[in-house]
């Protein structure tokens, strides 16, 4: 999620650098995946003052220009129409990089004349697209100050990665209140005023799915003017990557970044009147969205209807029925909380995500949806005009808070470290817990924002994370154990071991192979995954001498023509075994082959290929290893389609299928 | 003609018997076999003769020639290695016969030098099915059903109750379900992820898991315990940091990440230019993993912890792109060792 630092500044003070505050981030849990400084793509460019103007002599287009760039002046080549004495512009000085020409402003004769610097346009500074002149600034500008100042584009994007237990985390305020408890600062939310409302049409709202849809808030604004939203609006939502629209679509996403909760507006002329009514789909039930795409609605959806239609599905969008248009003027804002889970089956099953679905799934707040409705009818109303003229608010069930006792001698022997009363109860404080103190135990009622905390050890870990991980000690001596060891892996490491020693390389492949390659004659049946990744290997080996074929086959293509392969690894094949895995059985293999050269040609010796008595006989050095080798016995073996002989260890045949395969690459 | 040949050959043969060291052998060969020996005069002698009398010449040489090669073959034989250090002729730069070097595979090796270590603290090994049900790989490690945490994991299933296991933590239930407490097990395994194959993510992969679980087991003991292993991996030198993270098996959960060795923590390429480099994940055990193999979580505290092997191993040597792991181009594996 992208976040703005002047965003995050209205709400707590943060004068640290970028790079502080990256640290201080990703000490709280939240992952900094990028930085943008704004204004570092306008490093070297400032405001300058053109000194004098004159023609060119030896070209009709171009002027010479003397620059004041504020520390000293240069001389410019410029072929702008509309450069003139006296002007203020915007100036790339020596060694200035150019974000969007790519290339460093630099010393350079033009035309026999010397020129170093460039007065830009707004497209130069990727601005906008004019790129009919040189970009004038306003006479008061100062000269020399860097252009990212004049302009205000100061800004500095974080790119955060957010884990799916903090919902709350997803908007500046949330983001915000992790920063002003790690840092001890005051959190600044503002209060709605919703002044402009008069209470003068009743709304209706009815919740006829009260599991899925626990709380819905409206209100209908009138005499709405939309326009192009101003710039600080403009600014603000295009700054955390989203397009800006009209003044109503960019509030309602500017309330959802501000603090989480995802709203929509209805063109009210749509509507067939004030009135809501939010009921389950019904099978089969299809829907048009505002994208255009109609989709079949599953049995989790919640649709939002007007007296006579479904006009969007609940917290996954709106419908092209009644979106927003120009020239609307009445609309209907719906602020609602929606059951997390019933949001997160309809979105994978409708292939959908949204700003607002990816919100509700990991819960929204259910007590904040009046406060982003006010928020919204006040900056709607700043923005485009008009008058709030009813609002609802239906939330039958409201959800019982969330007492969570904290008992200061568990967490302290959770943790390893003893932390105070006083400091466990300033973090739960400063995230949003109501605290009543007692002797051993601090009696937390958890915020509606933070449904992820409904236990001690959720609370313990909040503590943890504020304080600090790097506040908890790393003992320099810790207790040995005198317990039995095991290892289930002693066997397979072992035989691991052996192969290595006799000269034999290991290979690691696929689980998952291409379908033929596990129906093998004269095996078991094949278990396949239901979603393969790629069409042609959904099924899991039965066997590992395919993929070494494979490895082979790859190999001596490549130039390597002699080898010594072995794979231990699990297989598996659809047949009862156990009683708790009625349907398939996974083992241990191992498998090997050789092929190419036993000895190359050498000033001692011929050359000689690996034949089937070199096989044989790894299996007997082998099994000496593993001092297995007396209970060993070959025989042919008519029967094994793959493999005309066997070797059998105890009563168990194993077919020796590599040698015979091999016979025609040796 | 014929009278010279006869004569050199019962000196040739009169000698046999008295070649008793490399000198004497070398001498033999030099006077006899070598470019301008004297067997090899007589063949220049012998186109002086008419035509018709060279065929009965030559063969007679021959034989000569073969009879003297026989006798200073068998000479160097009989003397054997044994004179070999004192002759300067036996040319000791040849390459030996080499015996075969079994290689490795990285991941295995990777596996068993992380095992190296947590065994020497005292922890066991032990191993599950790769196969696993829901409630293995899921219900058991507090991932509720329907919650955004089933995402962090694309799964392959095989049918309603079956899947291929996303992590090696399932062995921890199928552990604690067995034993009691204290428990301390690694649990290294192959696992499995529905991701697009590229160079970065591949549907295979495999994993180190850790558990200790007992009375009284604290965050600071999982510090304790992971530094060292750190340090005893990476090096004593290194620098650490642990960050809050979230899985839904421990609570609470940390990242570890150490500065990163190519750049020494400045940022380069490998660290994302952030200095640092993940190289774990782990946390206190969950009260409600404990719950569902009918530990009580007010007697029992534990951590865990899991290791990516491929990227561990990758970020170890160097290697970018983790499908050559899985190719076993003998070119590449035959690189470690």
């Amino acid at each position: 999620m992208k976040l703005s630092l002047h965003w995050l500044k209205r709400y707590v003070d943060l004068p640290e650098s970028p790079e502080e505050l990256d640290r201080i981030v990703t000490g709280t849990g939240l992952e900094m995946e990028g930085i943008e400084d704004r204004k570092a793509r306008f490093d070297g460019i400032v405001v300058g003052h053109v000194v004098t103007c004159e023609k060119h002599p030896k070209a009709d287009k171009l002027s010479i220009c003397t620059v004041d760039s504020g520390s000293g002046t240069a001389t410019v080549i410029c072929g702008a129409p509309n450069v003139a004495a006296g002007q203020k512009v915007p100036f790339a000085t020596e060694g200035a990089w150019m974000h969007t020409l790519g290339f460093r402003i630099e010393k350079k004769a033009i035309r026999g004349i010397e020129s170093s610097g460039m007065i830009c346009s707004a497209k130069e500074l990727g601005l906008n697209d004019d790129h009919s002149g040189i970009m004038v600034l306003p006479d008061h500008a100062q000269t020399g100050t860097p252009i990212a100042e004049h302009l205000g584009m100061t800004d500095v994007i974080f790119d955060i990665g957010i884990t799916p237990n903090r919902g709350d985390a997803l908007s500046h305020v949330g983001i915000a209140r992790d920063l002003a408890a790690v840092l001890s600062r005051e959190l600044r939310i503002p209060e709605p005023l919703s002044a402009a409302t008069v209470t003068r049409e009743h709304v209706r709202v009815t919740i006829k799915a009260p599991t899925l849809c626990p709380r819905y808030s409206a209100a209908i604004i009138r005499g709405i003017t939309l326009g192009a939203s101003p710039a600080w609006l403009k600014n603000a939502v295009e700054s955390v990557g989203m397009r800006s629209i009209n003044t109503v679509v960019d509030i309602t996403n500017f309330v959802m970044m501000e603090i989480g909760q995802p709203m929509h507006a209805f063109d009210l002329s749509a509507l067939a009147g004030p009135s809501i009514t939010v009921r389950d789909a019904r099978p089969g039930e299809g829907f048009v969205t505002l994208d255009g795409k109609s989709h079949v609605l599953p049995p989790s959806a919640v649709l939002i209807c007007d007296d006579e239609k479904p006009v969007a599905i609940g917290g996954i969008m709106g419908g092209a029925n009644s979106e927003i248009r120009a020239g609307t003027t009445d609309i209907l804002l719906e602020s609602a909380y929606f059951n997390p889970s019933s949001i997160r089956k309809t979105a994978k099953l409708l292939g959908v995500s949204t700003e607002s679905s990816y919100r509700f799934e990991r819960a929204t707040d259910p007590e904040r949806t009046m406060w982003a409705l006010r928020r919204a009818i006040d900056l709607i109303i700043e923005t485009s005009g008009g008058l709030c003229t009813g609002t609802a608010d239906v939330y039958p069930h409201p959800d019982p808070a969330r007492v969570i006792d904290l008992r200061l001698r568990t967490m302290d022997s959770l943790l390893g470290i003893s932390i105070d009363r006083v400091r466990a109860t300033e973090i739960l404080r400063a995230l949003g817990c109501t605290v009543i103190e007692g002797v051993d135990v601090l009696s937390c009622t958890a915020p509606t924002f933070r449904s992820d905390l409904e236990r001690e050890v959720d609370l313990i870990e909040e503590v943890a994370r504020i304080h600090g991980y790097d506040n908890i000690p790393t003992p320099a001596r810790m207790e040995i154990s005198t317990e039995e060891q095991y290892d289930d892996e002693a066997f397979l490491s072992e035989l691991r071991s052996a192969a290595l020693s006799l000269g034999m390389d290991e290979m690691v492949s696929s689980s998952l192979v291409q379908h033929a390659h596990a129906q093998l004659p004269g095996e078991h049946a094949v278990v396949s995954v239901l979603n393969p990744v790629s069409a042609d290997r959904p099924s899991l080996r039965t066997s590992l001498l395919p993929s070494m074929l494979e490895a082979a086959d790859r190999n001596i293509r490549v130039g390597v023509q002699s080898m010594r392969l072995f794979e231990i690894g699990s297989i598996f094949s659809a047949q009862p075994s156990e009683l708790e895995n009625p349907k398939h059985h996974e083992g241990f293999q191992f498998a090997f082959a050789i092929t190419g050269l036993a000895q190359t040609r050498e000033w001692f010796g011929e050359s000689r290929p690996y034949d089937f008595f070199d096989l044989k006989g790894f299996v007997h050095s082998l099994l000496e290893k593993l001092r297995m080798e007396t209970r060993v016995r070959f025989s042919s073996d008519a029967k094994n389609a793959l493999s005309k002989y066997s070797w059998r260890l105890k009563q168990r045949a194993v077919p020796a299928v590599a040698s015979w395969k091999f016979q025609d690459t040796c | 003609m014929q009278d010279a040949i006869t004569q050199l050959l019962d000196e040739v043969r009169a000698r046999a018997g008295r070649l008793a060291t490399r000198d004497d052998a070398e001498d033999f060969r030099i006077q006899y076999l070598a470019r301008k020996g004297r067997i090899a005069t007589l063949f220049e002698d012998m186109k002086a003769l008419p035509p018709a009398e060279r065929p009965v010449a030559g063969k007679l040489l021959n034989a000569l020639r073969v009879e003297a090669e026989g006798i200073h073959a068998a000479a160097v034989a009989s003397i054997g290695i044994a004179g070999a250090a004192h002759a300067a002729h036996l040319d000791l730069t040849l390459p030996g016969r080499a015996m075969p070097v079994g290689h490795q595979h990285i991941v295995t090796k990777t596996i068993d030098e992380i095992k190296t270590i947590f065994k020497a603290m005292g922890f066991s090994v032990a191993t599950g099915p790769e196969i696993e049900t829901d409630w293995y790989n899921f219900q058991a490690l507090n991932f509720p059903p329907d919650h955004p945490a089933r995402d962090m994991q694309d799964t392959f299933f095989i049918d309603d109750m079956r899947l291929l296991r996303t992590h090696t933590t399932p062995v921890q239930i199928r552990v604690m379900e067995q034993r009691t407490p204290p428990i301390r097990i690694i649990m290294p395994g192959r696992v499995f992820r529905n991701e697009v194959i590229s160079a970065r993510s591949h549907v295979q992969f495999h994993q180190v898991d850790g558990l200790f679980c007992d009375a009284h087991v604290t965050f600071a003991d999982l510090k304790g315990t992971l530094v060292a292993f750190a340090k005893r991996y990476y090096g004593s030198a290194l620098k650490y940091r642990f960050r809050p993270s979230f899985f839904p098996f421990t609570e609470p959960s940390a990242e570890m990440d150490i500065t990163c060795y190519l750049c020494a923590g400045k940022g380069c390429r490998v660290c994302k230019q952030s200095g640092w480099l993940e190289i774990l994940g782990c946390g206190m055990v969950d009260p409600n993993v404990f719950r569902a193999v009918g530990y009580d979580p007010d007697a029992v505290s534990g951590y865990a912890f899991g290791i990516g092997i491929e990227r561990t191993a990758m970020l170890r040597h160097g290697v970018d792109d983790i499908r050559l792991l899985f190719e076993n181009d003998l070119r590449v594996n035959r690189q470690f060792i």
